[in-house]
């Protein structure tokens, strides 16, 4: 098979968006740099990297970035 | 940039569960080991290979991106906000995931030679990573 599958986790969404990158997710809020959230927050690094991780099982619009939001999250 | 979004999604399908899958992380936010090169900040389309059982202590950024567009505060005091490889070994230790890749790449992310981005380096970090036995790979940027 051709190819490896990817899951972006992006920070800015429109930017991503022109890729059109196959799975992506977009954690509302969260600034640039801050990709799995804050330093030290396991719990919410977790939850963004469990959902960005089951992208990959789910089924997926190609292209589109999913704009989702994370409770935890102060910066 | 046009011209890339004028491409069809380079869409793979996944054929194995979670639990079976290593995963791999490519990174553009300029994560590498203290003792590698660091990243030109003026422009750097070349890579570094971390272990998947990395020391994060032995960890560092180097990125040209000005702070305001890539805050490196967070990710200096725990680099697992953007190279997330102990949470992906906790996943694996909880069977979330089936394994953390040997090989992970990191890139700066800045290049002023965006054609020779698209062209060279992306399909030689592609082919980088297919060599190694992954089956997936988790994407992350500044």
């Amino acid at each position: 098979m051709a190819g490896i599958p990817t899951v972006l986790i992006t920070t800015d969404k429109d930017s991503s968006e022109q890729q059109r990158p196959p799975r992506a997710i977009n954690p509302a809020g969260f600034k640039w740099g801050h990709s799995l959230g804050t330093a030290d927050n396991k719990a919410l690094q977790m939850e963004v990297l469990k959902t960005a991780l089951k992208q990959l099982e789910e089924l997926h619009m190609p292209g589109q970035v999913r704009t989702l939001s994370f409770t935890g999250y102060n910066a | 940039m046009a011209d890339m979004s004028r491409r069809c999604v380079p869409y793979t399908p996944v054929t194995r569960k979670l639990s079976e899958m290593t995963i791999a992380i490519v990174s553009t936010a300029g994560v590498h080991l203290k003792d590698q090169e660091p990243f030109n900040t003026q422009g750097d389309d070349t890579w570094r290979v971390l272990p998947g059982d990395v020391n994060m202590a032995d960890l560092m950024i180097t990125h040209g991106a000005p702070e305001e567009h890539y805050d490196r505060t967070q990710a200096n005091q725990d680099m697992n906000v953007i190279f997330p490889i102990e949470r992906l070994r906790e996943l694996q230790a909880e069977g979330f995931i089936g394994g953390v890749a040997e090989k992970n790449l990191t890139l700066m992310g800045y290049s002023l030679r965006l054609q020779k981005y698209y062209n060279e380096t992306a399909p030689a970090v592609a082919k980088e990573i297919e060599r190694s036995p992954v089956d997936a790979v988790l994407l992350t940027a500044g």
